[in-house]
């Protein structure tokens, strides 16, 4: 009645029911409200306001609702990662065995030219050259080299010491570059399929 | 009932007994212990999430998500209560898809002008509450639903689900007084959608 000119803005009456904000130390609001019973009100129906905010009810879903992921989609998560832990050794293997298997190869054949015995194998070379980009170089660098060079870097990459006999026995060798090229390239195969594994899945 | 999950005065999901075990478990990958939680807290998660987004089958592809994401992060799970832990997820999830719904206009949520939202039968979930409880929920639920999004959302996180400013700020990308502000002008909008009904808030 005598407050009805100078009621506290709502919003400050707000923030002095929620007693959480600098509001509870208005002293000002405090004296009008010791005299206005409107807006004790106001305070006090915000505070049960409250209060009944915080007794609603949980509500039972509106239909059935699945407590797990299904195990479809559980396993598909896992083999994603695993193709994605693969990838990375798996292309470096391939790479590798490619470029082994390129070089050494390249080698033997002209080696084998040199002593004049080159027939089957140059289409199958240039095949690898332009199939192993990487290999081309050393491949290049080795075209004069002799099997013993190519021996040394292959025990050197390591594993394949069992493979690397310097001696000539070249019906063995012929076999084995394109062995170690092909097993490669299809690593490297793999590799390209493992990240096709996940991406399709991830859209 | 006797075997009612819930408390007579706040029927809010208790905590299972062997609530810590269980959650020990699910944090060690097993798939049951999580089920069992999850199936025990859908209907909290379903509350949260309907409140939020007014709709039936929104509210529980929110609550769907949720579970699955929240299978997903347990290993992650860093103490606090399960169910708190569990009403962020749900938060996040259905804040996502309110937000897509608001980009996308063909999908509006249907507006409270619209005819009566739509109310979940309260009746249902404990047959034995009061009339004029279940009566002030009833009024309770079509107020929150009659505020804007912003101030319903923060009145919803912070006086229903208890949680604090800062965590509102969080998860609604809002700053501490823009929050602050919704959740009092949301108040204070209730009060005056509800001032017919101020006898069922008298305790």
């Amino acid at each position: 009645m005598q407050h009805h000119d100078r009621h506290p803005d709502d919003e400050r009456l707000a923030a002095f029911a929620d007693g959480t904000t600098v509001a509870t130390a208005d002293h000002d609001l405090e004296a009008h409200l010791a005299a206005c019973p409107r807006c004790v009100a106001m305070v006090d129906d915000l505070r049960r306001l409250q209060a009944s905010l915080a007794e609603l009810p949980d509500l039972m879903p509106s239909r059935p609702l699945r407590f797990l992921p299904p195990v479809a989609a559980q396993r598909d998560g896992q083999a994603a990662a695993l193709a994605r832990r693969l990838f990375a050794p798996v292309l470096v293997a391939g790479i590798a065995l490619s470029v082994v298997g390129g070089a050494g190869g390249l080698a033997s054949i002209a080696s084998m030219g040199a002593s004049g015995a080159a027939a089957p194998a140059p289409q199958l070379a240039s095949g690898e050259e332009r199939g192993e980009p990487a290999a081309a170089p050393s491949a290049a660098a080795s075209r004069d080299a002799v099997v013993s060079d190519n021996g040394a870097s292959a025990s050197a990459d390591g594993g394949v010491d069992a493979f690397s006999a310097p001696s000539p026995s070249q019906g063995s060798t012929l076999l084995l570059w394109p062995v170690l090229l092909g097993a490669g390239l299809l690593l490297v195969g793999a590799a390209l399929l493992l990240r096709f594994v996940r991406s399709p899945r991830a859209g | 009932m006797a075997d009612s999950p819930s408390k007579p005065t706040r029927a809010r999901t208790a905590p299972l007994p062997d609530e810590a075990s269980l959650v020990g478990r699910a944090v060690g990958g097993d798939r049951s212990a999580f089920a069992r939680l999850a199936e025990h807290y859908q209907s909290a998660c379903y509350g949260l999430a309907w409140r939020l987004l007014g709709d039936a089958d929104r509210a529980a592809d929110a609550t769907q998500d949720a579970l699955f994401h929240a299978y997903g992060a347990i290993a992650g799970y860093r103490g606090g209560t399960f169910r708190s832990w569990l009403l962020r997820i749900t938060a996040n999830a259905s804040y996502d898809i309110l937000r897509r719904a608001q980009r996308r206009p063909t999908t509006e949520l249907p507006s409270p002008d619209e005819g009566a939202p739509e109310l979940p039968d309260l009746a249902a979930v404990n047959p034995l509450r009061e009339a004029a409880r279940s009566e002030m929920y009833r009024h309770l639920e079509r107020a929150l639903q009659e505020l804007p999004d912003d101030q319903r959302i923060a009145v919803v996180l912070c006086d229903v689900y208890g949680m604090d400013y800062g965590q509102v700020a969080r998860l609604t990308d809002a700053a501490l007084g823009t929050v602050k502000s919704r959740i009092h002008r949301g108040r204070l909008r209730l009060r005056e959608l509800l001032a017919d009904h101020r006898e069922l808030f008298s305790d």
